[in-house]
């Protein structure tokens, strides 16, 4: 027994208290000490520091950018992002720079991709288990029943299914399918080899963009061809030819013309334009067909007569000829020239050079010319046969005779009109009766050179 | 308690000094009694966590004190962990022990040479606890349950026999 005295407690904490208060006091006493001054200040200096701290605003927090529902928003936005960009890459549907950039990284990080090929299996036991039903072929036995345990491969593994096999005595091996396939069987189509096709002809020495079967110099010979049909135009008997490019009006619409006489002035061969047009259908469907154009300026010139009438009229056509043709094998055949010229309905892309004035032709050729022309008009021609001008001057042939006065080339102006090839000359006249009446007015003379001489082909006066 | 009227006066010298000088006794009674190594600079430690906390304890002075005693705890938690971590042995060399000139220092050596003191001593950690939190820093039983982590009835419990062990060791020990 312990020889310390028990102090006797009662129950609660009041008895313990009591008992205890001698060293409660104690304890206070000296524990409850304040510490010395400068401890004092110097952890009441730290504590205003630290609330000094606390208080400034660089230690507030600072709220998110965005708030919390939008910020989820944004991450499952790029989740999904990253998500469908994978499957497209995957896919192969991404564009060709971005499908590049995925497969550089999937290389990159060792991913596989779809569309790699497996490595092959190096040994037996991890080559791939077929997926064609198993075929067994089963020896013959003495008895007429056996019972033959298969394992089959690719549906399911480790099967075992027992086929009870019939056997008839014929010695030789029976071949037996065991089991149906599950899944047919993909039809695996042996390679085949492309047997490239026999090359075709070689081709021609198109140096000069020649048509198939084209002789090299067709463009020449278009030439020649056109100006050769020209030349047969000029033999045409009207006006205005079928066939032809010439084209002309009787001075009187309402009689016609007779004795038309027609003559190639000029057809410049060397500034003819020759295009040849691939029909790959051809007219018919029958195969492909070559037009040939051939746009070759010309000139004509006619005389004819009317009705009524005993001198003949001078007439001119001039422009550009557009003839088509077909070769045949030996030549050009089937010449067409369109009606008038073909200034303003060239083909697209096709340029024409316009008729030139002759060269060494200068303005007071015409204006001696339309001097003698107005004497034809006011006066009869002498020698009846000769053609003559288209006179339409308002002088009355009731208070003839006529005569002019003064020049009328005089002050004339003479322009060459490049699209037809012929002459204008614009000025005044003057006229005067033997009746003492007078006409003037302005003129408008028209004319062409033969290539020897000026022709005066109709005078018109106000 | 000459504490400012609104949790905003924390942050000024005179709350803040009434407050330090009404509670640091306490405070660094409790630590000292708790067998801390530097109570004094444990002090400091306390007073400038507690700086964050107060403006969440209103004007309630039972809040602010069990504020100021739960950091106190824990510190003293803190600290009892640190030196377990790095306990080391350190050989008394008296050439090179300071003189003890400072009256405070012969007092606390004073202190410590008292029964009641050695008589705390002897105590467990959580009884020591429950005297220094109820007779010495003058808090609730629910006030240091809260600041111990522990129920009122456990905190009472622990009272009892502490006082009871306490009583029995300082009796014996005047007996002998």
């Amino acid at each position: 027994m312990s020889a310390r005295r028990r102090i006797p407690f009662g129950s609660g904490d009041h008895s313990a208290r009591s008992a205890a208060a001698p060293a409660l006091n104690e304890l206070r006493s000296e524990l409850l000490v304040m510490p010395r001054e400068e401890l004092v200040e110097n952890h009441v200096d730290m504590m205003v520091f630290e609330a000094q701290l606390l208080a400034t605003p660089r230690f507030a927090k600072t709220r998110a950018a965005l708030p919390r529902p939008r910020r989820a928003a944004f991450v499952l936005l790029a989740v999904c992002g990253t998500l469908a960009s994978c499957g497209l890459s995957a896919a192969g549907a991404l564009p060709a720079p971005l499908q590049h950039i995925t497969e550089s990284i999937a290389h990159t990080l060792g991913v596989p991709q779809p569309h790699h090929t497996p490595p092959a299996p190096k040994s037996a036991a991890s080559a791939p288990k077929p997926t064609t039903p198993t075929t067994v072929v089963v020896r013959p036995a003495p008895t007429t029943t056996h019972h033959v345990t298969v394992t089959t491969i690719p549906a399911k593994p480790k099967v075992v299914q027992h086929v009870v096999v019939h056997h008839a005595p014929p010695p030789a091996p029976s071949v037996q399918s065991v089991q149906p396939p599950i899944a047919k069987a993909r039809p695996t189509v042996p390679p085949k080899r492309i047997k490239p096709r026999k090359p075709g002809p070689p081709p021609s020495n198109n140096s000069s963009n020649t048509p198939a079967g084209y002789p090299n110099n067709w463009r020449r010979l278009a030439a020649a061809a056109t100006t050769a049909q020209l030349r047969d135009c000029a033999q045409a008997d009207t006006l205005s030819p079928a066939g032809c490019p010439q084209i002309a009006t009787a001075a009187d619409a309402s009689a016609p013309a007779q004795s038309v006489q027609w003559s190639l002035v000029s057809a410049t061969q060397s500034d003819a334009v020759v295009v040849a047009r691939v029909h790959p259908g051809g007219p018919n469907k029958s195969g492909p067909a070559t037009t040939v154009t051939v746009y070759e300026p010309f000139q004509m010139s006619g005389s004819y007569t009317q009705t009524g009438g005993a001198q003949p009229y001078r007439t001119y056509s001039g422009g550009i000829a557009a003839a088509t043709m077909t070769w045949n094998g030996s030549s050009f055949t089937n010449i067409t020239f369109s009606s008038g010229s073909a200034v303003g309905h060239l083909l697209p892309g096709v340029t024409v050079p316009p008729l030139r004035r002759p060269a060494g032709v200068g303005d007071s050729a015409p204006l001696v010319v339309l001097q003698a022309g107005f004497g034809e008009c006011v006066t009869p021609a002498a020698d009846p046969t000769v053609p003559g001008p288209v006179c339409s001057l308002p002088a009355d042939a009731a208070s003839g005779p006529w005569s002019v006065v003064g020049d009328p080339a005089h002050g004339a102006t003479v322009t060459f009109n490049a699209d037809q090839g012929d002459f204008t000359v614009t000025g005044s006249y003057s006229l005067a009766s033997a009746g003492g009446s007078t006409v003037n007015g302005q003129y408008v003379a028209t004319l062409f050179f033969d290539g020897q001489n000026f022709q005066i082909l109709s005078i018109t006066g106000s | 308690m000459g504490r400012p009227s609104t949790s905003n006066a924390w942050t000024s010298r005179d709350g803040l000094e009434s407050l330090y000088r009404e509670l640091a006794p306490a405070v660094l009674g409790y630590l000292r009694g708790s067998g801390a190594a530097e109570p004094e600079d444990l002090l400091g430690d306390v007073f400038v966590a507690v700086i964050r906390g107060l403006p969440n304890c209103g004007d309630d002075p039972a809040a602010v004190r069990r504020w100021v005693f739960t950091v106190a705890h824990h510190r003293l938690v803190d600290e009892r962990r640190k030196l377990m971590t790095r306990s080391r042995d350190v050989a008394f060399d008296a050439q090179h022990e300071p003189s003890t000139d400072d009256c405070y220092d012969e007092v606390l050596n004073r202190i410590s040479a008292s029964p009641a003191v050695r008589a705390l001593e002897t105590l467990t950690a959580d009884q020591r606890s429950v005297v220094l939190l109820r007779d010495v820093a003058d808090l609730s039983v629910a006030d240091t349950a809260h600041v111990l982590g522990k129920k009122p009835g456990a905190v009472k419990t622990t009272h009892r026999r502490a006082l009871a062990a306490l009583a029995n060791r300082v009796t014996g020990e005047a007996v002998r």
